[in-house]
Formats: C-alpha cells, sequence, structure tokens
C-alpha cells in the first residue's frame, strides 16, 4: 500500500502532478536551450534579409532579440 | 441558499467593483486595434499562463468536478489526469510557433490565422461560422452559470444575478479589451487557486492526510479508492478512461478563444516559463478539487447536494470574510472563462466579419470601435436568451467543446508542424469534424458506444485533415518559408554561398558571413563556406 491506495491505483492516479511538474521542468530546460540557437539564428537571418536589402537589420517589433 | 448575509454580498461587491475598476484602467491604455485585440503583444508569461489556465477551467471545477468525485470515487481522477498535462501539451506543443508564425503572417484573431495559414475563399467563411456559433453557445452557458451560481449560493433573484453578473463580465472586456481579460484572468487565478488550496490543506488535517483519507473510503466503500468507480461501475471500459484523458489532454489545443492566447505572448522564448507556471498552477487546481470531493464521502456524508461540497466545507472550515472569498472564487472561475470567450466573440466579429467582408479600409480606432459594439450586443443578447433559458444550455458546453475542438485542432497544429498541411486539408477537417460532433451528439451516439464526442470527431477529423492534404494542392513556397521560419529552420539557399556570387553580387556578404558563423545551421547538415 502506498498512502493506503493500491500501487497501481497510487500511480495511476496520484503520480501524475509529480511526473508533470517534472515534465514541464525538464521542458523549461530543453526550450531554453532551443531558445539560445534560435536567438543567434533570428540574429544572422535578419542580417542575412537586411544584406539582401541593403538596409540596416529589420527591426521586428515585439520578437525576441 | 448556503451564503446570503451581509458579508457575503461585501465581499462580492468588493470584487465586482475592482473587476469593473481593471476594466477602466484598461480602457485607458489600449489605443491600437492591436492593444484591444491582443494585449499590443505584450502578454508576460506569468499572465499567459493564468489567462490560459483559468479561459481553460470553468466553475466545473469547483462544484461538477468535487460532486463527480464524491459520487464515484477515485474513477473521476482519469478527467484530472488529462486536464492536469493540458498546459504541457498545449504550450509546448502550439506556443512558441503560433506565436511566431501568426507575428509573420500579421494575425490579430485565431481565424484570421487560419484563413491566412491555408488561403482559400471559403477558409475564412467556414471557420468563422463554426467558431461564432459554438464560441457563443459556452458565452451563453457561462453566463447562465453565473446567474444561476449567485442565486444558488446569495439568494439573489435569477434574473437579477443573471443581469449582475453578465454586465459585470461585459464591461470590463468591452472597456478593456484583451488586456483587461487576461488581468482579471490573472487575478481570478489566484483567487480560485488559494481558495482550494486553502480548503484542501484544512480538510487534509481533518481526515488524517492522505492515508487517513483513503483508509476511510475504503471503510465506507472500497470501490472508491479503486480504479473503475464506485462498484467497479466502468469495470475494463479502457475507452471511456482514454476519452477522459485524451479530451482534457490535447482538447484545448482546437479552442480559439485558448490558442489566442499564444498569439498575444511578448515574445516566443517566453513560452517555456508559460508552461512551468501553467502546470504547476494546473497540478493545483485540477487535482485538489477532485480530492476535496472524495474528503467530503468521510466529511459530510449526508450532503444533499454534492455540488455544494466545496462550498459547505469551505463554511464549516474556515471563517465568514474567507469563505465569502471562495464564493468569489466560483464567481471567478465563471467569469475568467467568460470574459475570453465574450473577447473572441467581439475579435471575429470585428476583425474576421466587418474588416474582411464589410469595411476593408476600417481604420484602427473604426476596427476597435466596431470589436467594443459586438462585445456589446453579443453580451445583451446573450442575457436576453439566459433569461429566457432555452433548454440544454449546460449541455451545450460540452457539445461546444468537442466541436469546436474537433473542428479546429488538426488545422491549428498542422499549422505550424507540417509544411504540408494545405487548405483543402483544413475545409476537409473543419467540416468533418463539425458535421460528425454534432450527428453523434445529436444521435446519442456518445452514451450508445461509450466513446466521447470528441475523441471521435477528432478522430475522423486528422484523417480527413491527412486525406485532404494529400489531395490538395500544396501550400506556396512563401507559406513553407515562414513555416519554416517560425521553427528557425529556413533553408538559407546554399548555391548562393559562393565566391562567384560574392563577386558578382556584393550584397551576398550577409549570406556567406551567416554560413560561416552559424553553428546552427552547421549542425543541421547545411553545407559552411
Amino acid at each position: 500500500m502506498i498512502f493506503g491506495l493500491e500501487p497501481h491505483v497510487f500511480f495511476a492516479f496520484l503520480s501524475w502532478p509529480v511526473t508533470y511538474t517534472i515534465i514541464a521542468i525538464i521542458m523549461y530546460f530543453v526550450m531554453a536551450k532551443h531558445d539560445k540557437k534560435e536567438e543567434a539564428w533570428e540574429k544572422a537571418y535578419d542580417e542575412w534579409q537586411a544584406s539582401l536589402k541593403g538596409d540596416e537589420a529589420p527591426a521586428e517589433g515585439g520578437e525576441d532579440e | 441558499m448556503i451564503g446570503g448575509g451581509v458579508t457575503e454580498y461585501v465581499v462580492l461587491l468588493i470584487y465586482l467593483v475592482g473587476m469593473i475598476g481593471i476594466g477602466v484602467y484598461w480602457a485607458k491604455h489600449s489605443t491600437t486595434s492591436e492593444d484591444y485585440l491582443l494585449g499590443g503583444r505584450k502578454i508576460g508569461s506569468v499572465l499567459t499562463a493564468l489567462t490560459l489556465q483559468t479561459t481553460s477551467m470553468s466553475g466545473y471545477m469547483f462544484m461538477g468536478g468535487p460532486a463527480q468525485s464524491y459520487k464515484e470515487g477515485y474513477f473521476t481522477l482519469w478527467y484530472a489526469v488529462g486536464d492536469g498535462g493540458g498546459a504541457i501539451f498545449n504550450v509546448g506543443i502550439l506556443g512558441k510557433r503560433m506565436r511566431r508564425l501568426s507575428y509573420f503572417l500579421g494575425c490579430l484573431s485565431p481565424i484570421e490565422y487560419i484563413e491566412k495559414r491555408y488561403p482559400g475563399k471559403a477558409t475564412r467563411i467556414i471557420a468563422a461560422i463554426i467558431a461564432i456559433c459554438f464560441v457563443y453557445g459556452y458565452v451563453l452557458a457561462q453566463f447562465l452559470s453565473a446567474g444561476k451560481t449567485m442565486c444558488a449560493l446569495l439568494g439573489v433573484p435569477l434574473p437579477i444575478a443573471i443581469i449582475i453578473g453578465a454586465g459585470v463580465i461585459v464591461f470590463y472586456t468591452f472597456a478593456g479589451g484583451y488586456l483587461a481579460v487576461a488581468w482579471t484572468d490573472f487575478i481570478q487565478g489566484i483567487v480560485m487557486v488559494c481558495s482550494m488550496v486553502t480548503i484542501f490543506i484544512l480538510a487534509w488535517n481533518q481526515v488524517g492526510g492522505l492515508t487517513g483519507l483513503n483508509e476511510g473510503l475504503r471503510a465506507v466503500d472500497p470501490t472508491y479508492v479503486g480504479m473503475w468507480g464506485k462498484d467497479n461501475m466502468y469495470l475494463g471500459q479502457w475507452g471511456v478512461v482514454a476519452g477522459a484523458v485524451g479530451v482534457y489532454l490535447i482538447g484545448y489545443m482546437g479552442l480559439p478563444h485558448v490558442v489566442i492566447r499564444h498569439m498575444a505572448m511578448e515574445k516566443p522564448s517566453l513560452a517555456k516559463q508559460t508552461v512551468v507556471i501553467a502546470t504547476v498552477w494546473n497540478q493545483l487546481f485540477i487535482f485538489v478539487p477532485y480530492i476535496i470531493g472524495l474528503m467530503g464521502i468521510l466529511m459530510l456524508p449526508d450532503i444533499a447536494d454534492p455540488e455544494m461540497v466545496v462550498l459547505t466545507m469551505a463554511y464549516e472550515l474556515l471563517p465568514g470574510v474567507l469563505a465569502a472569498i471562495v464564493l468569489v472564487a466560483i464567481m471567478s472561475a465563471i467569469m475568467s472563462t467568460a470574459d475570453a470567450q465574450l473577447m473572441l466573440m467581439g475579435t471575429m466579429l470585428g476583425r474576421d466579419i466587418y474588416q474582411r467582408y464589410i469595411n476593408k479600409d476600417a481604420t484602427d480606432k473604426q476596427l476597435m470601435n466596431v470589436s467594443r459594439i459586438c462585445i456589446l450586443v453579443v453580451g445583451v443578447v446573450s442575457v436576453i436568451i439566459a433569461l429566457i433559458q432555452p433548454p440544454g444550455v449546460f449541455q451545450l458546453v460540452v457539445f461546444s467543446f468537442a466541436t469546436l475542438g474537433s473542428s479546429f485542432l488538426p488545422s491549428y497544429v498542422g499549422a505550424v508542424w507540417t509544411k504540408w498541411g494545405n487548405t483543402t486539408g483544413c475545409y476537409a477537417s473543419m467540416v468533418s469534424g463539425c458535421i460528425i460532433s454534432i450527428v453523434w451528439e445529436a444521435a446519442g451516439l456518445a452514451s450508445v458506444t461509450g466513446m466521447h464526442t470528441f475523441f471521435v470527431g477528432i478522430i475522423v477529423s486528422i484523417a480527413a485533415y491527412c486525406i485532404g492534404s494529400a489531395i490538395g494542392k500544396p501550400p506556396t513556397e512563401e507559406m513553407k518559408d515562414l513555416i519554416d521560419r517560425a521553427g528557425c529552420k529556413i533553408k538559407i539557399p546554399t548555391g548562393l554561398a559562393t565566391a562567384n556570387y560574392k563577386d558578382i553580387a556584393p550584397e551576398t556578404n550577409g549570406v556567406l558571413t551567416f554560413l560561416k558563423d552559424s553553428s546552427y545551421m552547421e549542425e543541421r547538415g547545411f553545407q559552411p563556406v
């Protein structure tokens, strides 16, 4: 028994809050890693676009800088 | 009637005045249509997380959810298992990419987003008809819920309760637009979770913790602590379990009034904080009400109406003012859902109907004013219909959820994750998802087959999206580039990266710099110069 529940019932229902929280935290770090790559990518992309137009890099209001 | 004392009236009055105050404050700060309809795309992660989750959760979590677990035991927690992970799917799959693509396409409404991603003469008409009809059904049901809750808890006559409850929602949404909705949702989200957790902690001590609760339940009826419901009512019905979990795990990705929250995020990178905050909030607010319902079996064995289990516990465990705040929390849960739907109605009618079909050259100011008028008109008409009380309006919530989810989910997910998803697939998915949901519900097939309407609708809708996309005309190269860009996967033409091009066209220096410097590109197998 785990907290008065049979193990399979406990894991079926009450393990999820902890599992979801752990998944969300892992997702945070995975997404943070992607963000770093994407920031570098977006900066390079903007520079490329600017060079094609012969202008300064376009200001993307509201986007990641 | 549980409340009805002076304390409850005073606390509720303070709350309603506070909500109106937020509407008035943000009315002054919404100067453009983007401010009014999408909060100027300046919504931070905490606000996004709470508005996303409070919009998804209605008053059901205070009344219907605990009542179900009171009646059926642990089995009801299957719904919580699905709901609890909803934010991970919703923000993780759609958040960042939808924010980017909607920005690139210049969309202010989730219907406009569908139209621009899947260009076609009928896209916006089909999407708008489905969304307006079923989101309206939702609004109506929430207004009626607000009125009935005030009536049941405070003893206010139903017509007056509907007018007060709906009137406040309409006012602050009308005045402050998306920013007012987001900020009221934020406050409502905090009130909701604090009330629920406070009751939970006090009840936890009363029943002797989790072990005490489970042993107590086993003594009353061992099937309460089993996996298949009281008296093993659902023994071996994995289809019902899959439906209960699946509906809420992925269903919110198809609701336009929920996914518009992604479009309003300040930056795509905020998705990572949003997913954590929304998930933690979910665990506190979703599992707890069901467990409170279980505690009610031991603490309130003779309660006449199980829907009142949370409130009755609040009045037994908390001092008067705090119990009155729980009443406010229930109203918050209803209002936070209703305001988002009302806001979406204004957005769709203003942007997707007025500006698209009636006045294409509408100025920013005109669009904002028309959206405001639409919110007011929808609100007033809803109040009138709610006063007449059409039969079956509560079933409309379940029906609307299934229909909206089935109609839009494949198109929203496919929009950012596939480059082959096209207009034909979008048409097929929206029409088939909508029709199958209506037929399944109208024919009562859900109860006959044991398969939830959404479950069937989404399978048909996904199949239609895939088949339609396979036979339809593929998206344009420009659209494919935008989808790639939304996922930061665009292919810079490597042919440009040659010395010849550099000599012929000096402007390609930027490409060369990009290809030399970007480790991102190298990691993905692009040819470095």
